[in-house]
């Protein structure tokens, strides 16, 4: 695997390295390459939290507080990890990037719900959620049901629409097209 | 908060909260919730059974209209 360090990440993405450390301080993103322990210790990455940082840059441009975007990584770590037990030679950054990928998009829906997105070339689109993300920050967050129900999709009357259902304002994001704009050349 | 910390003979040394006295870097700060990461572990491997179920080469989804269709979530 690859490794890149936070300079060679900053120059990349184009961001300082200020705000890649936030995102580590803050746990949105997880160094797969090695944590920084201390003074003098650098952390590791990989190209899975390329992209990774280059989401949850493009999410906290869109003025995303940092704990949705924290919960979008982690569904998207999680996703890659399960695959990957199934599919041993998955790897997140290169499927996505490939000419056949499937386009998985995060919604966000009137500005209070998280939705996922897969849509398929050849076959229905599959739509994941909601979550309100208004309950993430909680000091005591609610019970959150262990088996998620399954919502009926009624044809929005009025507002945005979409296959979320929007009324006045919705968030899509590309993390395919993400992982395709990356130039991972160095 | 801001930790001094003075050598004998040296200058005294600044430590922001990021980083402790002892030079150890503080852990990630916790965001969510253990039962929000327990959602959202469990919404990641639903997306991952459907994204292998419809790769799946015998699978041989038919070519037409997206048509979104709801599979979780929290109501």
């Amino acid at each position: 695997m690859t490794e890149w360090t936070l300079a060679q990440v900053s120059r990349l993405l184009h961001e300082p390295q200020h705000r890649l450390i936030y995102l580590c301080e803050k746990g949105a993103v997880v160094p797969d390459l090695g944590e920084a322990r201390g003074r003098g210790s650098s952390r590791g990455f990989s190209e899975r939290n390329i992209l990774e940082f280059a989401l949850a840059l493009r999410l906290r441009k869109l003025e995303l507080p940092v704990t949705v975007v924290a919960a979008v990584v982690r569904v998207l770590r999680r996703f890659a990890e399960v695959v990957r037990k199934s599919e041993p030679g998955f790897d997140i950054v290169t499927s996505l990037r490939g000419p056949n990928a499937v386009d998985l998009r995060i919604l966000v829906k009137d500005g209070e719900q998280l939705f996922f997105l897969l849509v398929f070339r050849t076959g229905p689109a599959r739509l994941f959620g909601p979550l309100d993300f208004r309950k993430f920050g909680a000091r005591r967050p609610p019970s959150v049901p262990r088996r998620i129900p399954e919502l009926s999709l009624q044809a929005p009357q009025e507002g945005l629409g979409g296959p979320e259902g929007s009324r006045e304002a919705r968030i899509e994001v590309s993390v395919t097209e993400i992982a395709r704009g990356l130039r991972l050349a160095r | 908060m801001i930790v001094t910390v003075y050598h004998r003979g040296m200058r005294p040394v600044l430590r922001s909260n990021v980083n402790s006295p002892d030079g150890v870097r503080k852990p990630p700060s916790d965001l969510l919730s253990p039962e929000v990461l327990a959602l959202l572990d469990h919404l990641a491997e639903e997306i991952a059974a459907e994204y292998l179920r419809l790769l799946a080469p015998e699978t041989g989804t038919p070519i037409g209209p997206v048509q979104p269709r709801v599979v979780g979530g929290e109501r």
